[in-house]
């Protein structure tokens, strides 16, 4: 029964092979601070299958009034045991390991190390580990969010080499009812209901399902207009007389319906060009990341299908309308049975490229080569590696035409003056200077300039200590600290002083302090994140969030 | 006192507002997986005093994110529970947990009056309506949040904007006309529907709201006893199985026919018999009990028994589980019987839901669900993520700051206006636990609170969390244009004629009242030539505690020597709308020393007038202001002469008010006939309600940053 699951909720938003993506995943995280611990906690819940913590740190008092997993008596203790520790209490189905090391040592010692992860998240990792991070992510192929916390201020960046989705999970979705190309069946079985005949009972007439209706009208107008499509405002109209004439009556619901839906018998079939540009590239098969093998080979089974077909498989649902239950369950199986036979299609191509007798044997090789390639735990749909999951074929053709493929920049690219994406920077600066609520982008700017000044200094700007927090001090520091944001904003062919210095002064001020509340928001939306990562479910932002927690806002930025 | 673990926060806050933080007191209401996560963050922002109420104990299902609360804690109460968890990780915070509903009377006006700001974590429409209304009573901050799937909201009320009430809630209530459910079911939803009334019926106490209330004494005559008396619950079980979806329906199908229905199928009358024949194809799943899927769920398992559940039963195997379930209750739970509220977290329920809905499903010709899909719909499930709660509570965290600036603020001019001589009206010190009873509102519209918007994240967006400035309320809201009056009497053993005279026509200058208190009338105006051809119903000698009344308590006020002409409608046949008010009564000993001292701590405002008025019924005959005629004397022997009822009309705070004496909130706080979509965690109406595009414009600017450092 439902209520013996503890995953019942989440089950109902990623299924059961989300569930089963998070169970295999291994997530690595660098930091035990509180923006790490509320992170994991929100990825432990849900039951990810392993956590490994690393971090030199040993808990102090401090720790205290903003971590949540580490206690009194952790105080001297390693950090990263005492959070792992509190945090495996809260689901006995995940496994962890603490590993007491510095992330600069491990990257200097071990750096295969991190190839055995899905994901790995850097929590307070100060920027030159944290592009080493991201670099080795890239070679390895792994997940990667880096976060950051400042007082009220915070930016959670993502990266993956190449992450591809099935289920986007597309609210607007205009669905797949292939009206203006419908296939035989459908055609046949449309054209079959004679929605006009003075036989057809009241109840049966009440009850054709609107599919049917815009089908015949569409039939009808194509007769009269050369077989196109209605574009003008008189030929929608047109097309509407052509509904309302099958009408007997404004009391049936389903004509309504019809009308409702009309708009979607006036779009030409098409495939979305980013869906297109997917397709394109799986047709040459080399190249491509490991992790995505199946996606992959299926795409080029499915491009192999677009190719031969025009058009993709079908999706095969079909919407909740009024209709009597035979002329319903007709329709569906019509819809399910196309559907099904397109998946045939594709599994076909699939194998044959399994097995190499596509008679394209470089292809075959190349996918051979891939395969044999593949030992990401990442993977969630295969067992053996010359075989793709069938429910992964099916998941794919059903939702084909949102598919999507996002392929990230690295730290060290955003980085480095000449790859840093100026023009958005630019883009969001011009917003910012005609409407300071417009755009985060200051924050991002400020922030750049805090790591160099840390970098370089080797402290956090403003960071007292018990012995020296005199009010000079902190003056030097927003000093210093507004020289190093002239040298970040002119890198990036910005005015000198595009950071207003009520920012600088507002960093300064937190002194590198980390807040619960905020770490409570980072964690919460980067565990969101990590687990669109895992899941390959809905899409994952690009790729950057800036967290302004004085005006609650949070703007994403691609970076 | 600052610790050394406090150090940070204390630098980022500064020393004005940390202090401030350090002696504030806090109301969270609700102990789920908002109220977890909130908790957890106020404790680690440095607050130390925290009330926290919720009446719900532990299910398995929260456990993926209410992550205070353990395996081995299941079945216990969430507020004590949460308290012990955060309690041995911070010991010197003071926490106090109540189980309980937040709408009994002893969680009142005088309960909400000790606090700084109130936060809800509230998974219902109802109760947040609720304390809405309260917080406006007793000009308490309120911080409002809610999450569904990946998107929440978090919205902060009181003072001079916007309430709970003030938003127009669209697409939030999902009715369906009495005889969609009863007789012309469509979709699987009007059969859930049935089914919910249905389980209520045979297994619980049905008020009113019960659609098929009607059905329980038919119902009745089914129960089939053995020559001890004692219910033979198969044989029950199979006559309800024959009428319900055999009699009944054969019943329909002559009716469809006589009223010539063309537009619908006839349906198809089932009889037990013919049920156990029927296997629609869909897999052999043995067993009334439901073993299909009991047996592992561990490791991440729940997995396949949750595709096991979202098969569709067979009508066979509907008609097995529904037999099973009647059996069970009656056989296993006899003692509860009677008192049960469906609850989408008991597997029986679910089962006979269910079994039930399907059932009638196949009558009518509609297609069937899943238990999975049944128990969703039924239970209103939003899926629900440990991922959007925390985010929001986060979101709540930070107004919670920016909202005591504003308290500080207030406070700053309180202590000028004091420091200047100004003083109560009438000179009396305030509450001694009121925590702030000044006579002006806090102010929150220029404030750096924002009402926060979490969006579900595509390509398209450049924004994750909109910050909204918050905005001024609507004139004419119900909720808050109107703000209950405050009275302080010395103690509730007043008379109520004594009252009425004293304070009612007295003080607050009312003519000719009637007083309402849980929508009942406590007193009716009489007039003097009346008195001898009308029962008078008043009780001037009786206590206002004897009626009901409490410390805290919300009356309504209405007053029949002044009202406005509206469109005449059945529930107000004499088309006059009486001016009215809300008032809450205090009572409080240091309020004169004299027995019948009081206090009038806030004068009456009227409410608003109704939205559309009508045409004057005036022009037409009766001038409203010409010959005004008493009540009785258009009225047919009956006191109909008195404002119309309450209920119904979207006043929340008398509605609500009612709700609290009379209960009727269901398991998880969900009303069970509220027909509004509802989660553990969240209120759809949100969804609707996010906006495209923020206010532009706003000036914001960190120069006054945080913080007020000297």
């Amino acid at each position: 029964m439902a209520t013996d699951d503890k995953y019942d909720r989440q089950l109902r938003m990623w299924g059961p092979h989300g569930q089963k993506a998070l169970a295999e995943a291994s997530v690595c995280c660098v930091g035990s601070n509180a923006i790490a611990t509320e992170t994991l906690k929100n990825l432990v819940l849900p039951g990810v299958a392993h956590l490994t913590i690393v971090d030199e740190a040993v808990v102090e008092s401090a720790d205290l009034g903003q971590n949540f997993f580490v206690e009194m008596q952790d105080v001297g203790h390693s950090r990263a045991k005492a959070a792992l520790k509190h945090l495996l209490e809260l689901n006995p189905d995940v496994k962890g390991e603490a590993v007491q090391q510095s992330v600069t040592s491990l990257l200097e010692k071990d750096e295969g190390f991190f190839q055995q992860f899905t994901l790995i998240i850097a929590a307070q990792t100060p920027q030159r580990d944290a592009v080493a991070l991201c670099e080795l992510c890239h070679r390895y192929n792994k997940a990667f969010i880096h976060l950051r916390g400042v007082g009220f201020i915070g930016t959670i960046r993502l990266f993956a080499r190449e992450h591809a989705v099935i289920e986007t999970k597309n609210e607007s979705d205009f669905g797949d009812l292939r009206l203006t190309e419908p296939f035989k069946e459908l055609k046949s079985y449309a054209m079959s209901v004679d929605v006009s005949s003075s036989s057809m009972d009241e109840v049966k007439h009440a009850h054709v399902p609107y599919v049917v209706i815009l089908l015949k009208a569409l039939e009808q107008f194509r007769n009269n207009y050369n077989g196109r499509l209605p574009s003008t405002a008189e030929e929608k109209e047109t097309f509407k007389q052509f509904i309302l004439a099958m009408r007997r009556s404004d009391k049936e619901v389903n004509f309504d319906e019809a009308l409702k839906h009309m708009f979607k018998a006036f779009k030409a079939y098409t495939i979305d060009s980013s869906v297109k540009a997917i397709l394109d590239d799986a047709k040459s098969i080399s190249g491509h990341e490991p992790n995505n093998t199946a996606f992959w080979i299926v795409a080029k089974a499915v491009a192999q299908f677009e190719s031969a077909c025009g058009r993709l498989p079908l999706s095969g649902t079909l919407p909740d309308m009024t209709a009597d239950t035979d002329s319903f369950i007709k329709l569906q199986s019509i819809y399910r049975q196309r559907a099904e036979g397109d998946v045939a299609a594709v599994r076909a191509s699939v194998s044959s490229f399994l097995s190499g007798t596509d008679g394209d044997s470089g292809a075959g090789t190349a996918v051979m080569g891939v395969i044999n390639g593949m030992r990401d735990i990442n993977e969630t749909h295969h067992h053996h590696p010359t075989k793709i999951d069938d429910e992964y074929i099916q998941r794919f053709c059903k939702h084909a035409h949102s598919i999507a493929l996002f392929r990230y920049r690295t730290l060290a690219e955003e980085t480095k003056p000449d790859t840093a994406m100026k023009d958005n920077i630019r883009e969001s600066y011009d917003e910012f200077t005609a409407d300071e609520t417009s755009s985060e982008v200051p924050w991002y700017l400020a922030l750049a300039a805090w790591e160099v000044f840390r970098e370089e200094k080797g402290y956090v700007a403003g960071a007292k200590t018990d012995h020296d927090h005199s009010d000079d001090t902190l003056a030097g520091d927003v000093e210093a600290l507004k020289g190093c944001a002239r040298r970040v904003c002119t890198a990036l062919d910005l005015p000198a002083d595009a950071v207003p210095d009520k920012y600088l002064q507002e960093l300064v001020r937190y002194g590198g302090c980390e807040l619960h509340t905020t770490a409570s928001f980072l964690g919460g939306v980067a565990s969101q994140e990590a687990v669109k990562l895992i899941t390959k479910q809905w899409i994952p932002l690009q790729n950057t969030l800036i967290w302004n927690g004085l005006h609650s806002r949070g703007a994403v930025l691609e970076l | 006192m600052t610790s050394r673990r406090e150090a940070h926060l204390k630098e980022a806050l500064g020393d004005d507002l940390y202090a401030r933080v350090k002696r504030s007191r806090l109301l969270v209401v609700g102990a789920g997986g908002i109220g977890c996560e909130l908790l957890k963050n106020l404790v680690l922002a440095g607050f130390d005093d925290i009330d926290i109420i919720d009446l719900d104990t532990i299910d398995v299902s929260n456990l993926n994110r209410q992550f205070l609360f353990r395996k081995h804690h299941v079945g216990q109460p969430k507020s004590t529970v949460a308290k012990e968890s955060v309690a041995s990780f911070s010991p010197h915070t003071r926490i106090q947990a109540h189980l309980g509903n937040i709408m009994e009377p002893r969680f009142a006006c005088r309960y909400f009056s000790q606090f700084d700001v109130v936060l809800n974590a509230l998974d219902n429409a109802k109760a947040r309506s609720y304390v809405n209304s309260i917080c406006i009573a007793t000009e308490r901050p309120l911080i409002e949040s809610g999450t569904t799937g990946f998107k929440g909201q978090v919205r902060v009320i009181g003072g001079d904007v916007e309430c709970y009430e003030c938003q127009v809630q669209t697409n939030t209530e999902q009715t369906f006309a009495v005889c969609t459910i009863r007789s012309t079911p469509d979709r699987p939803e009007h059969c859930v529907q049935w089914a919910k009334y249905l389980y209520e019926l045979m297994f619980g106490d049905p008020n009113d709201d019960n659609l098929l209330a009607d059905l329980k004494h038919e119902l009745k005559q089914e129960e089939h006893s053995d020559h001890n008396g004692k219910l033979v619950a198969d044989r029950f079980a199979e006559n309800i199985f024959n009428k319900l979806f055999k009699k009944d329906i054969e019943q329909n199908r002559e009716l469809q026919d006589m009223a010539k229905n063309f537009f619908r199928p006839p349906p198809i009358p089932l009889s037990l018999d013919g049920a156990m024949r029927l296997t629609d194809g869909n897999g052999n799943i043995h067993g009334a009990n439901g073993n299909a899927s009991s047996s592992s769920s561990t490791t991440n398992a729940g997995t396949p028994a949750a595709i096991a559940e979202q098969k569709v039963w067979s009508v066979h195997e509907c008609a097995q589980k529904f037999i099973g379930a009647i059996t069970t209750m009656y056989n296993e739970r006899g003692d509860e019987v009677g008192t049960l509220q469906f609850s989408k977290e008991d597997p029986i329920a679910v089962d006979f839901v269910a079994a039930a809905s399907n059932l009638r499903s196949h009558n009518f010709h509609i297609a069937k669900k899943s238990r999975w899909d049944v128990q969703s719909i039924a239970g209103r499930i939003v899926p629900a993520i440990a991922t959007t709660n925390a985010i929001v509570a986060g979101l709540q965290t930070v107004n919670l700051y920016h909202v005591l600036e504003q308290v500080m603020l207030q406070e700053k001019k309180e202590e000028k206006q004091a420091a200047n001589g100004t003083t109560h009206t009438n000179g009396v010190a305030p509450h001694s636990d009121d925590k702030r009873s000044g006579t002006q509102q806090i102010s929150l519209i220029n404030s750096k609170c924002r009402n926060a918007w979490l969006q579900l994240w595509d390509s398209k967006q450049s924004k994750l969390v909109i910050g909204e400035r918050l905005s001024a309320p609507r004139p004419d809201c119900v909720a808050c244009s109107s703000p209950p009056a405050r009275v302080t009497i010395t103690d509730m053993d007043w008379t109520i004629g004594d009252f009425v005279a004293t304070v009612i026509q007295g003080a607050l200058q009312v003519k000719e009242p009637v007083v309402y208190f849980n929508n009942d009338p406590i007193w009716q105006h009489q007039y003097d030539d009346e008195e001898d051809d009308m029962d008078d119903d008043n009780c001037p000698e009786m206590s206002l505690s004897g009626r009901g009344l409490y410390d805290g308590c919300i009356i309504d006020i209405n007053d029949l020597s002044d009202w406005t002409p509206v469109e005449p409608t059945d529930d107000n046949p004499m088309g006059k709308e009486y001016k009215s008010f809300n008032c809450v009564v205090f009572a409080d000993v240091s309020v004169g020393s004299c027995p019948k001292g009081f206090r009038i701590d806030r004068p009456p405002k009227f409410k608003p007038p109704p939205p559309t008025p009508a045409p004057p019924a005036a022009e037409n005959g009766s001038t409203p202001t010409g010959g005004v005629k008493r009540p009785r004397d258009e009225a047919n022997g009956e006191a109909s002469g008195l404002p119309a009822a309450k209920k119904g009309k979207s006043d929340s705070a008398s509605s609500s008010a009612a709700a609290a004496a009379g209960g009727g909130v269901g398991e998880g706080g969900e009303s069970v006939h509220d027909a509004i979509m509802i989660d553990d965690d969240g209120d759809h109406s949100y969804k609707a309600a996010v906006p495209a595009k923020p206010h532009q414009g706003e000036g914001d600017t960190v120069a006054d940053a945080m913080v007020v450092d000297d």
